[in-house]
């Protein structure tokens, strides 16, 4: 009996408003709730010895004088690891069909090789830190320097030194629909553009952290900062022990964002732990942390976009680059996301997209909030306003004759079954921006924005599935098992929160036990926003299913049919007749008296597709997208260079806020997160070496950088997570740099093509004439009727590229 | 991240400090507040065998002001001298910088003495010690003598120091009556920052004729170490300040600026930039209405005292 | 290993601790107070941030050694005889995601409140600069410090000149 349909205006009694959320008082006091909050009697520090160098044989390690340190109880390398070996698992049939792949795995320490500044090869366990600081100065080990390659275009040219055997392409992807030289040829007008995105770190507040002993059965437990806790298998194949003997409890984190997705400390401390037998703590400092920890790929995306004069778009190819850095991690499932997300949420009938990514010898590429849909949205959205302008076409009128409708197909051919709201978002984003604020002096105001589409939930061949528990206790109270890691975005909290609205409880009688690899349901990783989605529609089934029971013995207890029967405020009653009501505990004393089940075990199952066409793109690649925009204004100083951004709206179709404040949250935050990425951040590497490991200098945003965000919240009811819920973790950051090009593209006119935007990069764009950025090809002249014949794209001489009177900014809206 | 062990001291006079300091065979360092030494020793930088700390020498930390000037002790803290009355009303050029340095947590803990021993280019106490021409003080096993600041920073990160001495303060003598002064720290990445250049001066005009007659800058991040604009200064001496006359002296400040490249900002931008913020502060400091130097209060620095605490 | 007697969220401490120890360290590993975060080791995050004789200070950056004679306040000392209006308003608004940012927040929140009870947007923004958060976009944290200054009486702390 489904209670709660998508779209009906039901006034919910927990669901949508902003109670305060459990773990918040926790976190208000200080608690002890991290893993590096915990310590036992006895407990080891580990240390792990990086490489210094980015491409380097290993000719010699020498432990000898770490191992005479008093106090230091282990010193690990290879050799001791029982499986040295963390593996990729490339699902489904996906894994055979490109060129060049190689099995995906990465050492746990260092054998002969290393591959990238930071690249971990010994692991040392000692009795205090500063005895394991110590060790650590100890290990003598002679590097000799190997060629290394740094960029990934560089990576692909046949002569370029080779991180791994067989080469650098680690994968490659295909999107293709209609035929696009046909459609350039329809094309009025061509645009075209190289985009060029940095590695950018995570940078949460909380580093990499664990704690690990072996508990009175002999299993090995690890009480870790990760957002998945499935990594115990991982654990478990390295010490080749059975998957049993390993239990990762998680702790709270603080800050996830994809930096805690991959293994970090848990292989290594659980090789401490097990081969010392003793307690052991490993916290990676923040210097190791950006240095060893996986980063956002960097991207060149080159892209040649077509539109007829009324502005139908009507072709795009492009070419996506992504660095995966040198192991694989999670580079191929990156790519895949850039590749669907390519187009930019708008109907376009013949497009070609070519997805590389290729390994190098700088730092691990991985999983980042948004997973490759960041890189593509600057891409789609900076062309977007080009074309507009192009065309001395009106840059919102472009995108709403463009947006995707429900009933359109994306590109890769799947159909969209619900309306996409984009319009909507955007013209509410805009309009909330208000009035246009004048310049003065030397500082220019302008505002952009950009529309966006984020997947939320798996691929959908992965099978994702996600399991919880929901039971009552006699007293009345309600207990939710799931073993879903809490990042930090509420994602125990809406698991209470739905378990309340479905059992008719006050929200503080539902409490959230633990999230444990081994005595919790397991809910998968906290990653892909998929929490909500995937363990809140678990805990909804299985609140479902307890309900019917309570609603079962209450009609009993009241004399009713189990239609008339309402559960409200902690208790039921019967509809029309509050005052004859029996509170919860009665109930569910009832029950365990009459032998009626007080608990459910549910498994939700995401709706399942057959993997896409590799060389064509096309299938199902995700079961639903998150459509949002954010519109930004700038203020430049023309003198300085020195940019600003002044104001920020955020309008997100959230489907159904669960927690109202935890939304909202969201949103503020991914903006901002991606306003770091737009103005201020980027990993400095030289020659693979990571120059700014310190947060003097690597510079995310304060207070003071961060402008007022305003979130407006559709709901339409229109997402499959609980009541009509969609994703919005990653979905909240996705526009934000691309609209903050656009801004500054318009206050400066000039095409900004690359991040972050810096000042002395706006001075210099400024300067270079009516030049717009590098590399992006300079202004033509409009085409009409006739067009170039195909040519490829990247080493293009013939550039063909155009845009229309100016190079940026159309009628400024 | 524990620190590399090591012994503290921590002496009850300056005298004791000074000793300390010999005794050490140059494997002991001073240390202020920590927010330089800390995190290098955290880093690994520096592994000193003896940290020695002044905080317990009682008269290093006092401000104090007499007709010799402004007396500022080793240890008094950078948010101290901000909130300082008697700074903030006669020499408000460095109770204004002082509160530009860092964050309030930084400002609380950092000390004057630290920040002109460590002598970072990027300083923002530096140039506005330069254009008040303060004397350093120090203390050494031969005694005591005192170095303008002005000759105090020799190089990159270098200082007049010699081995075995420290800085026990500084005097900052009366500006000149009347003078206008302002500081300006440029960060072009995150508002919280080091700054990319920074820009303090000090100006005297002649209500007689309108003409300068006293003219300070001082420049940090431009150079390896803080530095006065000796040449833009001789630009605008016995001028009138009208903007061909402030263009030129920004033209002269850039000029003698040597600044490098780093992951801030290239060398050009630099000295771009210390053009376009000397020509600014000079106009706005021309432009500002006129403020007596014994007034009590200045708006902008109350507003500084409001959310720095 | 050196002696140290202070005050703690209130009450007198006296503990040994050796001299290389920073407050942080002290306060964590010494004290088992947990509340207070170690993010950086420079200083920069502010997660470590706790009040010295009322003025907010980076536990990470003073030796231990220097809390002779000194009042210390942290994240457990705060609520701990009344509910605080920081941290009613910090969980009440939505200003605590994942948290670790949290303790230092308040303490650099109370210290601003302790001065000026009447902050402007700006005046918050200002004193919490030196308060790094990745989760929330600073924006209900900003919000959470101004209705707390609705509430909040200023603390009565000594503040050395």
């Amino acid at each position: 009996m489904q209670q709660y349909a998508p779209g009906d205006s039901v006034a919910y009694r927990v669901i949508g408003t902003s109670p305060a959320r459990a773990d918040a008082w926790e976190k208000v006091r200080g608690r002890p709730i991290y893993a590096g909050d915990f310590a036992l009697p006895g407990m080891l520090h580990g240390a792990i010895v990086r490489s210094p160098y980015a491409s380097a044989r290993i000719a010699r390690v020498d432990t000898s004088a770490a191992r005479a340190l008093a106090g230091v109880v282990a010193v690990l390398t290879h050799a001791d690891v029982p499986r040295n070996e963390m593996r990729m698992e490339l699902p489904g049939s996906m894994a055979e069909a490109t060129a060049g792949a190689v099995l995906a795995t990465q050492p746990v320490l260092a054998v002969d090789r290393v591959r990238f500044h930071g690249e971990p090869v010994v692991a040392i366990a000692a009795e205090t830190p500063e005895i394991a600081a110590q060790a650590v100065e100890l290990i003598a080990i002679d590097y000799e320097e190997l060629p290394g390659v740094y960029d990934p275009v560089e990576a692909l040219r046949p002569d370029a030194p080779h991180v791994h055997e067989g080469g650098n392409v680690l994968r490659r992807w295909h999107l293709r629909t209609g035929d696009v030289a046909e459609g350039f040829r329809r094309a009025d007008v061509i645009v075209e553009h190289t985009y060029r995105t940095p590695f950018v770190d995570h940078a949460y507040l909380e580093t990499e952290t664990g704690i690990g002993w072996i508990d009175a059965e002999g299993v090995l437990v690890l009480r870790a900062s990760t957002q998945v806790l499935e990594h115990f298998r991982d654990v478990a194949d390295v010490l080749q022990l059975p998957h049993s003997r390993v239990r990762i409890e998680g702790a709270y984190l603080g800050g996830g964002f994809g930096g805690k997705e991959d293994v970090t400390v848990e292989c290594l401390l659980g090789l401490l732990v097990w081969k010392t037998g003793r307690p052991t703590r490993l916290v990676f400092s923040r210097e190791e942390s950006f240095i060893g920890h996986g980063k956002r790929h960097p991207y060149v995306l080159r892209y040649r976009t077509g539109a007829r004069r009324d502005g139908e778009l009507v072709a795009l190819e492009a070419e996506l680059i992504s660095d995966s850095g040198a192991y694989a991690a999670l580079s191929p499932w990156v790519l895949f996301y850039s590749l669907v997300t390519a187009t930019g949420p708008y109907r376009i009938p013949h497009v070609h997209v070519d997805a590389v990514t290729a390994y190098t010898n700088n730092p691990i590429a991985s999983a980042y909030r948004t997973f490759g849909s960041i890189q593509t949205c600057i891409a789609y959205e900076s062309q977007m306003d080009a074309v507009a302008a192009a065309l001395g076409m009106d840059a919102l009128e472009l995108r709403e004759r463009n947006f995707l409708r429900k009933g359109d197909a994306i590109a890769t051919g799947q159909v969209l079954e619900t309306e996409p709201m984009l319009a909507e978002t955007m013209r509410r984003a805009w309009a909330a921006l208000g009035p246009a604020r004048a310049g003065d002096g030397p500082v220019r105001i302008a505002r952009g924005l950009a529309a966006s589409f984020t997947p939320y939930g798996r691929m959908c061949w992965t099978r994702d599935s996600a399991s919880a528990w929901v039971g009552m206790e006699l007293d009345g109270t309600a207990v939710v098992r799931c073993a879903a890691p809490d990042v930090g975005g509420g994602q125990t909290s809406s698991l209470c929160s739905i378990t309340a609205e479905v059992l008719g409880l006050p929200l503080d009688r539902v409490v959230a036990v633990g999230r444990d690899s081994h005595f919790t349901p397991r809910a998968g990783t906290t990653t892909a926003t998929r929490q909500l989605f995937m363990s809140g529609n678990a805990v909804l089934r299985a609140a479902e299913a307890v309900r019917r029971h309570l609603v079962d013995q209450a009609a009993e207890l009241l004399e009713a049919g189990v239609d008339d029967v309402e559960l409200a405020e902690g208790a039921a009653f019967v509809r029309g007749a509050p005052d004859r009501a029996v509170p919860h505990a009665a109930i569910v004393k009832a029950m365990s008296s009459s032998g009626r089940p007080m608990q459910a075990l549910e498994k939700y199952d995401a709706p399942v597709a057959p993997t896409i066409d590799p060389l064509t793109g096309q299938g199902k690649p995700f079961n639903d997208y998150t459509f949002g925009t954010q519109a930004v204004e700038v203020e430049v100083d023309v003198e300085t260079g020195g940019t600003r951004v002044s104001r920020l709206v955020a309008c997100y179709d959230v489907g159904q806020a669960i927690n109202r404040q935890s939304a909202e949250g969201q949103i503020e935050g991914g903006a901002i997160q991606g306003l770091g990425h737009a103005v201020l951040e980027e990993v400095a590497l030289e020659n693979g070496i990571n120059r700014n490991p310190h947060l003097i200098d690597y510079k995310i945003p304060t207070t003071l950088d961060a402008p007022p965000v305003e979130t407006i919240l559709i709901e339409s009811g229109n997402g499959l997570g609980p009541f009509g819920a969609k994703g919005i973790g990653e979905p909240a950051m996705t526009p934000t740099p691309a609209a903050v090009m656009n801004a500054v593209s318009r206050a400066i006119d000039r095409r900004v093509t690359a991040l972050p935007i810096t000042a002395e990069r706006v001075l210099a764009m400024l300067a270079a004439d009516d030049a717009p950025a590098v590399p992006s090809k300079e202004r033509g002249r409009r085409i009409d009727g006739a067009n170039e014949a195909d040519a490829a794209l990247g080493g293009a001489a013939t550039g063909f590229r155009v845009e229309g009177p100016g190079a940026t900014g159309s009628a400024r809206s | 991240m524990r620190l590399p062990p090591f012994e503290l001291i921590q002496p009850e006079t300056v005298a004791e400090a000074v000793i300390a300091l010999a005794n050490g065979d140059g494997e002991a360092r001073v240390i202020g507040g920590g927010t330089a030494l800390v995190p290098m020793l955290r880093l690994g930088l520096l592994r000193p065998e003896r940290v020695i700390s002044l905080h317990r020498i009682a008269r290093l930390g006092a401000i104090s002001a007499d007709d010799t000037g402004l007396h500022l002790g080793a240890t008094v803290s950078i948010a101290a001298l901000h909130r300082s009355p008697v700074a903030r009303s006669r020499w408000p050029l460095v109770a204004e910088a002082a509160g530009r340095v860092a964050t309030p947590a930084i400002r609380s803990t950092a000390t004057v003495g630290g920040n002109l021993g460590y002598a970072e280019p990027a300083s923002d106490l530096a140039p506005a010690l330069l254009c008040l021409e303060a004397d350093v003080e120090l203390a050494g096993q031969d005694g005591r003598r005192s170095v303008p600041v002005t000759r105090f920073f020799t190089g990159f990160y270098e200082t007049a120091l010699g081995p075995g001495e420290i800085v026990t303060g500084v005097r900052l003598p009366a500006p000149p009556p009347g003078a206008r002064s302002g500081y300006v720290k440029f960060c072009p990445r995150s508002a919280e920052d080091k700054p990319l250049i920074g820009v303090a001066a000090l100006v005297d005009v002649d209500p007689a004729n309108g003409r300068c007659r006293v003219a300070r800058i001082g420049l940090g991040a431009a150079a390896p170490m803080a530095f006065r604009a000796t040449r833009a200064e001789a630009v605008l001496r016995g001028e009138v300040l009208d903007d061909r006359v402030i263009r030129a002296a920004a033209d002269a400040a850039a000029a003698e600026a040597d600044p490098v490249s780093d992951l801030m900002g290239s060398a050009e931008y630099r000295r771009q930039m210390v053009r376009v913020w000397v020509r600014r502060l000079l106009t706005r400091l021309r432009d500002e209405p006129l403020r007596c130097a014994e007034s009590a209060r200045d708006e902008r620095l109350d507003e500084g005292l409001q959310t720095r605490p | 290993m050196i002696a140290i007697e202070f005050r703690l969220n209130g009450g007198a401490r006296r503990i040994d601790a050796p001299a290389h120890w920073t407050v942080l360290d002290l306060l964590r590993d010494g004290l088992g107070l947990t509340g207070t975060k170690d993010g950086c080791g420079e200083g920069v995050c502010g997660a470590c941030t706790v009040l010295l004789d009322g003025e907010p200070v980076r536990a990470c950056l003073v030796l231990a050694a220097r809390l002779s004679g000194r009042s210390v306040l942290t994240i457990e000392g705060v609520g701990a005889d009344a509910p605080d209006p920081l941290q009613d308003a910090f969980a009440t608004l939505g200003a605590a995601q994942c948290g670790f940012c949290t303790p230092g927040m308040i303490l650099a929140a109370r210290a601003l409140l302790s001065v000026n009870p009447a902050p402007t947007e700006h005046d918050v923004r200002e004193a919490l600069a030196g308060n790094l958060c990745r989760c929330t976009g600073y924006v209900k944290i900003v919000e959470a410090a101004l209705a707390a200054a609705q509430h909040v009486t200023p603390c009565a702390s000594p503040r050395s000149s």
